[in-house]
C-alpha cells in the first residue's frame, strides 16, 4: 500500500540547512494500522506531511498504491489527496461558518458531487458514527472530542484507502482519546489503512505495529 | 473557469460571514459609481438640452448679414453697405441647388395697435420659408403663414407670446385684427415659446415680406437673409463659396470680413458636440479615478480575508481543493463585493438623478437643463468596468491565497 525508499527531506532557510529526514525506509500494508512515534523534532510530522502529499521530499521514492508519488504538481497532489487520503489533524480544523454536515461533505464538494447528494452522504456518515444529532450545529457548539470525531467523519466520507492521523488525540483528555482511538480502530477493521502519528504510548499500543523515528531515520 | 451555483453559494456564505466588512470595503466602489453616474447623468442632460436648443436653428441653417466694406475695392470706396434684393436671392438659389429654403429678413420697431391698446414691437417681414429655417411653431389654436399667404399678399400676422398677451390680455388672439403702421392684419397664430432662444421671438410680429414692402418700407433692398441647406450639403464649403459669390456680385474683397457676416449654425453645433465629448471623457476619467481608490480598498480587504482564512484555505487544500479553485474563491468574492456595491452605487446614483429631475420639474424657470439623462448602455459599461475592477482587486490576493502551503496553513491555527 505505502512504500518509502530512502526518503530525504531538508528544510533550507537563508541561514540554516536542516536535514530532517535522513533516508526513511518504510512500508505499510493495506489494512494495517500503524503508529509512528518519536520525540518532538525527530521528523515524524515531516514524515506525515510527506505521506499526506502536503509536502515534498528531496530524494528517494514514495509509492502509494504502486504509484510513484514524486514531482507532483500542486494540482496532481491535490487530486491524489482528494482520492486517496483522509486527514485527521491535531485540532479538528473545521470551517467555522459551515455546519457539521457541510464540513463533513467538503471533500465531496471538491469531487464535484452535487450538494444534495453529498449532504445526504455526510448525514449518513454522521449517523454511522453516532453524531447525527449535531449535524445542523456549528463547530463552536461542539466539544473538542466531538469536533475530532466530526473531523474523522470528514476524513472517512470519501472512502479513502488511507487515513492519516497527526496527533489525533493531542488536545483531548484521556477518556475522549480512548473514544477517538476506538473509532479509528473500528474504521480500520472495515479495511481502511490507518497511520497515526503520536507520542502517546497508549494510543500507539492500539496499532498493529509501532514505527519509531529517531533523528530522521527509522529505528529498528 | 466555470462558475457554478455551488461556487456562488460558497461566496454568499463567506460574504454573509463578514457583512459589515464587505459593506464597508464596498463603500468606496459604491461612492465612485455614484459620482460617475451623477456626473454622467447631469452632463448628458445638460448636453441634451443645449443640443436641443441648437436644433431650433435647423440643421445646416445659415444666417447672412450684409455689413459695410472696410477696404476700398475696385472703384467702390470703403463704407459701402452690402445689400440684397429678391432678385439676388433668386439667383443664389439657381447658383446653389443645395439651398432648400431661403427668406429675407427685414425688421422695424413699430407701434402695433389693438382697439385701445397700443405698444411698440419688433415687426419682421419674412417669407414662409423663414418659419421652416427657424423652426417656429404655432400654438395649437393657430397656424403659421404659408407660401400662398405670401404670394397673395394676405394681411396675416404671426405674433410672439408677449405680443398676444400685451394686446389681448386673456382673450383669444387668433382670428382678431391688429393694426400695424396703419394697415390692418389678421392674427393667424401665436408662437410657441419653449426654448431660451425664443426670448427675441416673444416680442416679435411676423408679417409676409410683400406686405412689409407695401405697408412699412418700400425699399426693395435688405441686408439680412437666412437659408438652410439640404442634408447632404457641406455647409463649411457652402459658406466659403457663398462669401466669394457675394463678394464678386456685390463688388467687395472676399477678404473683407466687415462686409459680410455669415453665421453657420452647423459648425457651431459641431463645436458644441466636441465640447461635450471632451466633457464626457473628463467625467469618465474622474469617475475611474474614484473607482481606483475603491479597487485598492477591496484589494486591501481581500488580502486581510486571505490572511484570516489561511487555515480554512489549508483545510480546503488538504481535502483536495485544486489551487485554481482557491483562486476562483477569492476572485469571485472580490468580484461579488465589487459588483454588488457597484450596483448599489448605480441604483443610488439613479435615485439622485431622479431627485434632480423632480427638482428641475418643480422649478418653472427656463433652466438650461430640462432633465438629467442616464442611459442603460452607459450603466452596462460601468458594470463591465466594475467586473474588471473586481478581478483586478482580487487578482493579487487570489494568487497569494493559491500559493498557501496546506502544511503551513493548518499549523497556522496552532501557532496562534
Amino acid at each position: 500500500m505505502i512504500r518509502l525508499i530512502d526518503v530525504h527531506k531538508t528544510y533550507t532557510t537563508p541561514f540554516t540547512c536542516l536535514h530532517v529526514l535522513k533516508g526513511i525506509h518504510l512500508s505499510v500494508r493495506q489494512g494495517e494500522m500503524v503508529a509512528i512515534m518519536g520525540a518532538s523534532g525527530s521528523g515524524k510530522s515531516t514524515l506525515m506531511n510527506i505521506l499526506g502529499l502536503l509536502d515534498r521530499y528531496d530524494a528517494g521514492e514514495y509509492y502509494m498504491s504502486n504509484r510513484l508519488m514524486k514531482h507532483l504538481s500542486r494540482e496532481e497532489s491535490a487530486r491524489c489527496r482528494n482520492r486517496l487520503i483522509g486527514f485527521v489533524f491535531q485540532s479538528a480544523n473545521l470551517i467555522a461558518y459551515k455546519n457539521i454536515v457541510e464540513n463533513v461533505a467538503l471533500p465531496l464538494y471538491y469531487r464535484g458531487v452535487r450538494r444534495k447528494e453529498r449532504n445526504l452522504l455526510a448525514l449518513e456518515q454522521l449517523h454511522q458514527l453516532g453524531l447525527e444529532e449535531w449535524s445542523r450545529h456549528f463547530p463552536n457548539e461542539l466539544s473538542g472530542g466531538q469536533k475530532q470525531r466530526v473531523a474523522i467523519a470528514r476524513a472517512l466520507l470519501p472512502e479513502p484507502p488511507v487515513i492519516l492521523a497527526d496527533e489525533p488525540t493531542g488536545q483531548l483528555d484521556s477518556q475522549t482519546s480512548a473514544e477517538v482511538i476506538a473509532m479509528l480502530k473500528a474504521i480500520n477493521q472495515k479495511g481502511t489503512t490507518i497511520i497515526i502519528v503520536t507520542h502517546e504510548p497508549l494510543v500507539a499500543n492500539a496499532a498493529h505495529r509501532i514505527i519509531h523515528i529517531k533523528d530522521g531515520t527509522v529505528e529498528s | 473557469m466555470s462558475v457554478s451555483i455551488e461556487a456562488l453559494r460558497e461566496i454568499y456564505h463567506s460574504i454573509r460571514q463578514n457583512r459589515v466588512r464587505a459593506i464597508l470595503s464596498g463603500f468606496g466602489i459604491s461612492w465612485g459609481i455614484l459620482i460617475l453616474v451623477v456626473l454622467l447623468g447631469t452632463g448628458k442632460g445638460f448636453q441634451d438640452s443645449v443640443m436641443d436648443i441648437f436644433s431650433v436653428f435647423a440643421q445646416k441653417s445659415v444666417y447672412v448679414y450684409g455689413g459695410a466694406t472696410s477696404v476700398k475695392h475696385k472703384n467702390i470706396k470703403e463704407g459701402a453697405a452690402i445689400q440684397f434684393d429678391m432678385e439676388y436671392l433668386k439667383k443664389l438659389r439657381i447658383r446653389y441647388p443645395e439651398v432648400a429654403a431661403i427668406s429675407p429678413e427685414v425688421a422695424a420697431m413699430l407701434p402695433v395697435r389693438r382697439e385701445a391698446r397700443s405698444s411698440v414691437f419688433r415687426t419682421v417681414g419674412v417669407n414662409a420659408d423663414y418659419m421652416r429655417i427657424k423652426i417656429l411653431r404655432a400654438k395649437e389654436d393657430g397656424r403659421l403663414f404659408n407660401a400662398s399667404d405670401v404670394e397673395n399678399e394676405r394681411h396675416v400676422a404671426v405674433v410672439g407670446e408677449n405680443v398676444a398677451a400685451g394686446l389681448f390680455k386673456n382673450q383669444l388672439a387668433v382670428g382678431k385684427p391688429i393694426s400695424i403702421a396703419g394697415a390692418i392684419f389678421r392674427v393667424v397664430g401665436v408662437l410657441r415659446n419653449d426654448d431660451i432662444f425664443g426670448a427675441s421671438e416673444i416680442n416679435t410680429v411676423y408679417i409676409p415680406y410683400p406686405c412689409y414692402l407695401k405697408t412699412v418700407n418700400s425699399d426693395p433692398r435688405f441686408s439680412a437673409f437666412c437659408l438652410y441647406l439640404s442634408a447632404e450639403a457641406d455647409s463649411k464649403k457652402f459658406e466659403e463659396s457663398l462669401r466669394n459669390y457675394v463678394a464678386y456680385h456685390s463688388d467687395f474683397s472676399s477678404a473683407d470680413r466687415q462686409a459680410l457676416y455669415i453665421a453657420n449654425f452647423e459648425t457651431q453645433t459641431t463645436a458644441f458636440e466636441s465640447l461635450f465629448k471632451g466633457l464626457r471623457q473628463i467625467i469618465w476619467i474622474f469617475g475611474l479615478c474614484f473607482l481606483v481608490s475603491g479597487v485598492v480598498g477591496i484589494s486591501n480587504i481581500m488580502l486581510v480575508v486571505v490572511k484570516e482564512r489561511t487555515n480554512e484555505i489549508g483545510i480546503r487544500l488538504a481535502v483536495g481543493a485544486l489551487p485554481k479553485s482557491i483562486v476562483r474563491l477569492v476572485l469571485l468574492e472580490s468580484v461579488a463585493i465589487t459588483a454588488l456595491s457597484g450596483l448599489a452605487g448605480l441604483a443610488a446614483g439613479k435615485g439622485v438623478l431622479l431627485l434632480v429631475n423632480r427638482l428641475l420639474a418643480m422649478s418653472d424657470e427656463n433652466m438650461l437643463m430640462k432633465q438629467t439623462s442616464f442611459d442603460w448602455l452607459t450603466a452596462l459599461g460601468a458594470l463591465a468596468v466594475l467586473v474588471v475592477a473586481g478581478v483586478a482587486a482580487g487578482a493579487f490576493p487570489a494568487v497569494k491565497a493559491s500559493t498557501i502551503e496546506p502544511v503551513d496553513a493548518i499549523r497556522y491555527e496552532n501557532r496562534g
